[in-house]
Order: structure tokens, then C-alpha cells, then sequence
């Protein structure tokens, strides 16, 4: 079966699916795309086995071929290099063939048959979401989940469907990120809640793969208790969900804050910035709310560096305090603010504290100090 | 002469000869550990700095140990890598050991168990065996043996540590039983819950589906006649169907106030273990348990100083251990005898906010009497106790004379005083009842 194809439709294609292949397991057929034809598409699928992408690619051919297993590195570097636009693909057996007037590859075909079988779901009551929403909502969360796997339940996002909203929230145990998606941002017909924890890999491609589809302003997602799937029409995510429950994070959510602080956004993060050049090996930072409560300090010292000590105006309520945070954290979660002011809401006693875009209450992050 | 006060002595010498820098790099992080026939062993932290010091500072330390200890011939230096920080050491992710943590996530979502708490983290001592023993037996064949298990015990003496690394267990052990831990407040706030919201019945069959049943703390349902009611309920449902239930308390199943006979009975029913205050041998064993999770490092002698100077319970051991880490660290102390004794007066400083005022009105006040009451002749029993005890409080808490009680309390004779003393300690030797009250009134006397 041979025919004439635009170079990019296929190399987006290729690139797509190539984020699902994994490189260095200990399974040599999971490096490959698997090609194959489906109807009126021909079929693009690849999957490390926990997540799993398929694009379709739409011909009109009615010729059919056996399915094919071409390494995905290999086909994603010679579109790269190539300069026709257009070329001719040719599906024998054993082999798929590239060729325009210039040049003709032949790349070997491994055992179509050691490819695993991607898992079916049933594409029952879709949630409509729009796309760029929920791009923002996981870019707002993403920084809180947890680099360890120690945990299950504190390597995913959590995302909880309930009557009112849309929450994706994180947490790594030291800190916890919320995003609240309203629902003028999403469709659905499911009544009940739903709560499912995404692994934090998953969303991470599919952050990309939303880069990718900027003509695209929605998407569905199907899930059943083990598996989501993220359809951009053309080409869908499948992932596992992480089997733990999240943690009750509810009531970690502080209520009451014993100083309260509005400040400028971009004054805190240059001075979180500069004063991080001077903290020591645990990140600390110092934050004093002296008793004048004009204004917050931020105090750094290290033994080796030296030491930085910083003044931004503030609007204080509140009494007066020192507290130590881990300046990271405080950047990932000053991060997703949009607006010029941020609230951040202090507590004492190793309890945690908050910050939250001053107008938009959709997104708010804890935080628990450091203690010295 | 105590080693690490001599090393100092040198260090001192030594530290003016030398810049700064070069003796925070290779002196400071060094300990003398022995000194044996004329040998002194000294632990420096890797071997750049052996190297360093036996080359340019061997003359001086030698010199400067002479001049302390005449009869010094050389010294050997042996190395040791806990030495990097004075206090700990630190670790690249050293990060978790500042950074805190919303203690609810810990929790583990479907039993309430907290996973930190185990056995293999549980010291044993004379003051547990009891309880660990029967803990164990009822991770072997939870429901057979010992059903119910009462563990009682003080604040702090790790009854909620005990329970937990009970139930930790049994989930370990047995997959598909089904553990739920909580603690009675948490009990009746459900049972508050249910009666609210009419679903009394789904709560029934919540609680009796459990395979092993974990109550913390149940002196708080005294009182609470509904919740006992739901928890009598539940434990015999459990009980009958040889589901394992296990419940911790601050004092013993007789000795709680308000609630039922019929609950007290079927508590004594099973097993009953108490947790006392650790000897001195399995404080210090605690601290180096402690110390190995945070890696800590600390000098044995600081160790031992802590254990004898924290004798209450475990969370203050605990407290203490972390205030003197702490501090050596941010004021940049050497961790010796001097500098942790100082840094615990802070955590004994409370006590010495007690007065006279204070423990008359406080056990006044905890008799419901009127303190001029006190000051009268009266011989009237319900006041001759409370004033005994605030003879016995001004001589134990403050270290007041006879005499002075005597004259303090409306010039009385300072054997009446002398005796009233005795009788109490003998009363609270003897009577645990008895000094349940006296630590209750001392806590008050704390606040």
C-alpha cells in the first residue's frame, strides 16, 4: 500500500506519539511506533505501559497492510531531515518505505506481534472541558506533587468532579497547590462525584501535547477506575490512574490566619530571588513582620555565602511574627498568580500558611514552614 | 577530667594561633576520645583533614595537651565521618528534617493509621513490657487472644505509638482484615453526625464490618451517654464475632469517671496493660532511637544528660532533644555539658513561675474551697486534705522549709507540716487514684 502525504502531517504525528515511547526499559519493542490501518486512518500508536498515545492519521485507501512496528527515534529523525514537502509512503511487508525524488529509506519492521495490546475504554459520558483552562489549571498544580514514589497517593494530581466545580489539587506532603475550574469551563452529564489521582507523568505530556493542538479549544476526557483517556479528536492519551486515595486535604486548608499580608507579586518574587542567594543548604528563608507592620522582611544567611536583607512594602494586618519557608516552595507557588497583588496569609505554631491571587480565588496554596 | 571539656580547652589555645578559616575547616569538626597509657585518640572527620593535622597542628595540639595533661606522649588520630557537622549530619536531601509536614497526610486514608508508628521503632523497656507483649500476641491472632486489649497509661508515654504499630501490623500481616483506628472524640463526632443526619443505620454497619477496631483516648467519652451507648453497641457486635478490638486510655478501666458499669466491665473483660514513665535506661535508648530517624548526632554524655533531666515523658524527651539540637546549632555551640544545660533551663524555666499564691488558689480552687478556708483551724476533713496537699506542694515544688509552711499557712507547728508531707507521699506511693489528683493538680499548676 503506497501514497503521497504531506511530511509534516505525519511528523506531527510521529512527534506526538513519540512522547508515549519509552527509551532504556527493559522491554526493546517499547521504543517503536506501532502503524497500522484502521478503517479510513492509518493508526500511530505507542505506550510505555503506563501511558499510551494513538493518532490517526485519515487516507483514502481502500488497500489494507499488516501491521507494523518501526522504531520511533529513527522515523522522527529522518522527517527531520529531510527537505520535501511532500512524500510517498510505502507499507510492505517487514518494512515501511519513505521516498520522494531524491532519496528512498527503507526502515526494518521488529515482531508487529510483541507490541503490547493498548487498553479499550469505553467512551461513555465524556467531560467537555476547554483546553486552555485546563492547561492553566495543571501548569497551576503541578509544581506541588510529590519526586518520590515512596508515596502513590502523593505522585498524582488529584481530579475531583464535584456538583459545584472542577478541583485539581496536589500536594507533596509539605505543601499543596488547588485549582478550582468553573463550571462555564466544562460539560458533562455525570451526576455523581469523581474523584480519580493522575499520575503526575501524564500530566506532564499532556501539557505538551496541549501545546501542540493550539487550533483546538476542547477536549473530552473519559475515564473508567482504572484509566483516563484524553481525546484531542485526531489523537487521544490513555494513562492509568494511581490506585490510593488522596489525602483528606481539606482540612489542612487554613481558615484563619494570624498576619495577613498583601503585597506586590513581582516585588516578592525578585526579592524571594534575590535573598535565595544567600540562604543556606535547606533553602530557608526568613520572612519578619516587624511590629511596626509597615513593612516585610526578608532575612537570608548562609555561614560559606554571606547574608541579604531585604524590605518591600506591605499592607500587614495582623500581629507581628518570624517564620522560616523553603524559598522554592514560595516561588512554585507565587508562580500561577496572575494578578499584581498576592495575599499570603501567615500562621504561626507549625501551621501552614497560605497564598492566593488576591482577585481570583480559583487558586490558593499551602505551605508549611520550616522550623529552626 | 571530662574529655570533651579538655578538648575545648585545647581547641581554645589552638584557635588563636591559627586563622579562622583554617580552623573551621579542619580543628573544629575533631573530638577527643580517649586517652589511654599516655595515648591520645583523637576522631577528625575525613582524612584531608588527618592528613592536615597530624602535619601542621600535630606540635601545637600535642603542646597544648601536655600543658593540661603532663603525662601525654603522643597522639592517634582516627577518623570520623559523623563528624562533618559538629551536631549532625546533614545529607544531601537534608531538607525533610527542617521542611514540616501537614500531619494529616500522613494518615493512611483507609484504616487512620499513621505508618510512622511502628514496632521496630518502639523502644521496650521494664515500663511497657507488659503492654508491647500483649500488643505483639494480638498481632499473631487478632480476636482470639486478649480481646479486648486495654492499654493506660500518662500523657506521652506512647499508648497512641503501641496502638498504632498494633494495627500497623495486622494490616502487614493479615491483607483483607479490615483495621479502622480513631480516636473516641472522632467516634463521637460520628455518632453526633449520623443522629444528625438521620443514618444511624449505615454508621451501625460501618463500624461492624471492622476487623479490628482501634480506639484512642476513650476517657473522652465520659459523659457522652449516646456515644457510649453506639460504642457499647459496636463492641459487643465486634466481640461477639471475635473481631479484635483494642483500646487505649489515660487511666485504668475502674478508674474512669462517668461511663457506664456495663462498658467498664467489658473492658476489664480481656486483657488490661499499663505504660509507666521510662527508667532512666530506656530514656536514653529512646534518644538514640530518635536521633538515628533525625540523624542527629550528639556526644553519649549529652545523651545521658538529657535522659536525666527529662524524666516526665516521651514527648518532652523528644522536645528536649530537638530544642538542644537546634540551638547548638543556630548559635553555633560545641555540644557540651555546659552549653546543654544551659539550654534546657529554658524548659525547666515554667516551674519557677509557681508561688505560694499560685498553689494555694490552685488547689483551692481544685476542691472548690475558699482559700481562707485553709488558713482557719478547722479540722473538717474535706479541708484538712487540700490543706496537707499544699503543705506537701510548697515543700516538693518550692523547696520550702517546714518551718516557713508552717508560718505561711497561719502559724502552725512545723511537725503538723512534717507530717502532712509524709502521709501525702506515702498516700500517692499507695494509692494511684491518689496521685492521678496530685499530677492533675500539678498540671494546673504548670499552665
Amino acid at each position: 500500500m503506497k501514497f503521497f502525504i504531506l511530511k509534516e502531517n505525519i511528523k506531527k504525528a510521529v512527534l506526538i506519539v513519540s512522547r508515549a515511547t519509552s527509551i532504556g526499559g527493559n522491554l526493546p519493542i517499547l521504543k517503536n511506533i506501532l502503524f497500522k490501518k484502521e478503517g479510513d486512518y492509518l493508526t500511530l500508536s505507542a505506550t510505555d505501559l503506563e501511558i499510551a498515545i494513538n493518532s490517526w492519521i485519515p487516507l483514502k485507501i481502500k488497500e489494507n497492510f499488516s501491521p507494523l512496528v518501526i522504531p520511533g527515534n529513527i522515523l522522527a529523525d529522518v522527517l527531520n531531515l529531510i527537505p520535501d514537502e511532500k512524500i510517498e509512503i510505502e507499507f510492505k511487508k517487514e518494512k515501511i518505505i519513505l521516498r520522494s525524488k531524491n532519496f528512498e529509506t527503507k526502515i526494518n519492521s521488529q515482531n508487529a506481534s510483541d507490541f503490547p495490546i493498548l487498553p479499550k475504554i469505553k467512551k461513555e459520558n465524556p467531560i467537555k472541558i476547554d483546553i486552555q483552562i485546563l492547561k492553566n489549571a495543571l501548569n497551576s498544580v503541578i509544581g506541588a506533587t510529590s519526586v518520590t514514589s515512596v508515596r502513590s497517593d502523593l505522585t498524582g494530581i488529584l481530579f475531583y468532579l464535584n456538583k459545584e466545580n472542577l478541583k485539581f489539587v496536589a500536594t507533596d506532603s509539605f505543601r499543596l497547590a488547588q485549582k478550582i475550574i468553573d463550571k462555564n469551563f466544562y460539560q458533562t452529564k455525570t451526576k455523581e462525584e469523581v474523584k480519580l489521582l493522575i499520575p503526575k507523568k501524564t500530566i506532564q505530556e499532556l501539557i505538551k501535547i496541549i501545546d501542540l493542538f493550539d487550533n483546538l479549544s476542547f477536549l473530552d476526557i473519559y475515564f473508567d477506575p482504572n484509566q483516563i483517556i484524553f481525546d484531542f479528536q485526531n489523537t487521544i492519551l490513555i494513562s492509568r490512574l494511581i490506585n490510593a486515595s488522596f489525602p483528606e486535604y481539606q482540612e489542612i486548608i487554613p481558615k484563619k490566619f494570624d498576619t495577613q499580608i498583601v503585597v506586590s507579586k513581582e516585588k516578592l518574587i525578585s526579592g524571594i530571588k534575590l535573598s535565595s542567594l544567600f540562604s543556606s543548604r535547606i533553602n530557608d528563608l526568613k520572612f519578619k513582620i516587624p511590629t511596626t507592620l509597615k513593612n516585610l522582611e526578608l532575612i537570608s544567611q548562609d555561614s560559606i555565602s554571606g547574608e541579604n536583607i531585604l524590605y518591600i512594602d506591605a499592607k500587614i494586618e495582623g500581629s507581628p511574627q518570624e517564620i522560616v519557608f523553603n524559598y522554592k516552595y514560595l516561588l512554585d507557588g507565587l508562580k500561577p498568580i496572575k494578578s499584581e497583588k498576592v495575599f499570603l496569609g501567615i500562621n504561626k505554631n507549625s501551621k501552614p500558611s497560605l497564598i492566593k491571587d488576591i482577585e481570583d480565588n480559583s487558586y490558593i496554596y499551602i505551605l508549611m514552614p520550616i522550623k529552626i | 577530667m571530662n574529655f570533651s571539656i579538655l578538648w575545648q580547652k585545647v581547641l581554645s589555645e589552638i584557635e588563636i594561633q591559627t586563622s579562622k578559616a583554617n580552623f573551621q575547616t579542619w580543628l573544629k569538626n575533631s573530638d577527643l576520645r580517649k586517652i589511654n597509657e599516655g595515648i591520645a585518640i583523637i576522631a577528625v572527620s575525613s582524612n584531608f583533614a588527618k592528613e592536615w593535622i597530624e602535619n601542621k597542628y600535630h606540635k601545637l595540639i600535642l603542646k597544648s595537651l601536655r600543658s593540661l595533661i603532663p603525662n601525654i606522649k603522643t597522639i592517634e588520630y582516627i577518623i570520623d565521618t559523623n563528624l562533618t557537622q559538629p551536631v549532625f549530619k546533614e545529607k544531601e536531601n537534608n531538607l525533610k528534617d527542617f521542611q514540616l509536614s501537614f500531619p494529616e497526610v500522613k494518615i493512611d486514608f483507609e484504616t487512620g493509621l499513621n505508618s510512622r508508628y511502628q514496632f521496630e521503632n518502639f523502644i521496650v523497656g521494664p515500663s511497657n513490657e507488659l503492654a508491647v507483649a500483649a500488643s505483639l500476641a494480638v498481632t499473631e491472632n487478632p480476636g482470639i487472644k486478649y480481646n479486648p486489649l486495654f492499654v493506660y497509661g500518662g500523657v506521652g508515654l506512647g499508648k497512641t505509638h503501641l496502638i498504632q504499630a498494633t494495627g500497623n501490623t495486622i494490616k502487614n500481616k493479615f491483607k483483607n482484615k479490615k483495621i479502622k483506628y480513631l480516636s473516641s472524640e472522632k467516634f463521637t463526632n460520628e455518632v453526633i453526625e449520623a443522629i444528625r443526619f438521620k443514618n444511624t443505620k449505615s454508621f451501625r454497619e460501618k463500624y461492624r464490618n471492622i476487623d479490628v477496631l482501634i480506639i484512642d483516648d476513650i476517657q473522652f467519652i465520659s459523659g457522652k451517654e449516646t456515644t457510649q451507648m453506639e460504642f457499647f453497641h459496636t463492641f459487643n457486635e465486634l466481640y461477639g464475632l471475635n473481631k479484635q478490638i483494642i483500646i487505649s486510655s489515660d487511666r485504668p478501666p475502674s478508674a474512669l469517671p462517668e461511663i457506664e458499669e456495663r462498658l467498664k466491665s467489658r473492658f476489664e473483660g480481656g486483657m488490661i496493660a499499663d505504660i509507666t514513665k521510662p527508667e532512666f535506661e530506656t530514656r536514653v535508648a529512646i534518644l538514640h532511637q530518635k536521633m538515628k530517624e533525625k540523624r542527629y548526632f550528639l556526644p553519649e554524655e549529652i545523651v545521658e544528660l538529657l535522659a536525666k533531666k527529662i524524666q516526665d515523658n516521651i514527648r518532652n524527651l523528644e522536645g528536649g532533644l530537638n530544642l538542644v539540637v537546634n540551638s547548638l546549632k543556630y548559635q553555633k555551640l560545641l555540644p557540651t555539658k555546659k552549653n546543654v544545660e544551659k539550654i534546657l533551663e529554658k524548659i525547666f524555666q515554667p516551674k519557677k513561675t509557681i508561688n505560694f499564691k499560685k498553689i494555694l488558689n490552685t488547689v483551692s480552687e481544685f476542691y472548690d474551697l475558699n482559700p481562707d478556708q485553709i488558713f482557719s483551724k478547722c479540722r473538717k476533713k474535706e479541708l484538712v486534705k487540700p490543706r496537707q496537699i499544699i503543705m506537701y506542694l510548697l515543700k516538693e515544688e518550692l523547696g520550702f522549709a517546714y518551718s516557713t509552711i508552717a508560718e505561711k499557712l497561719g502559724n502552725r507547728d512545723h511537725t503538723t507540716v512534717l507530717y502532712a508531707c509524709q502521709k501525702i507521699s506515702k498516700e500517692i506511693q499507695k494509692n494511684p487514684f491518689f496521685e492521678e489528683e496530685i499530677n492533675q493538680i500539678k498540671s494546673r499548676l504548670c499552665k
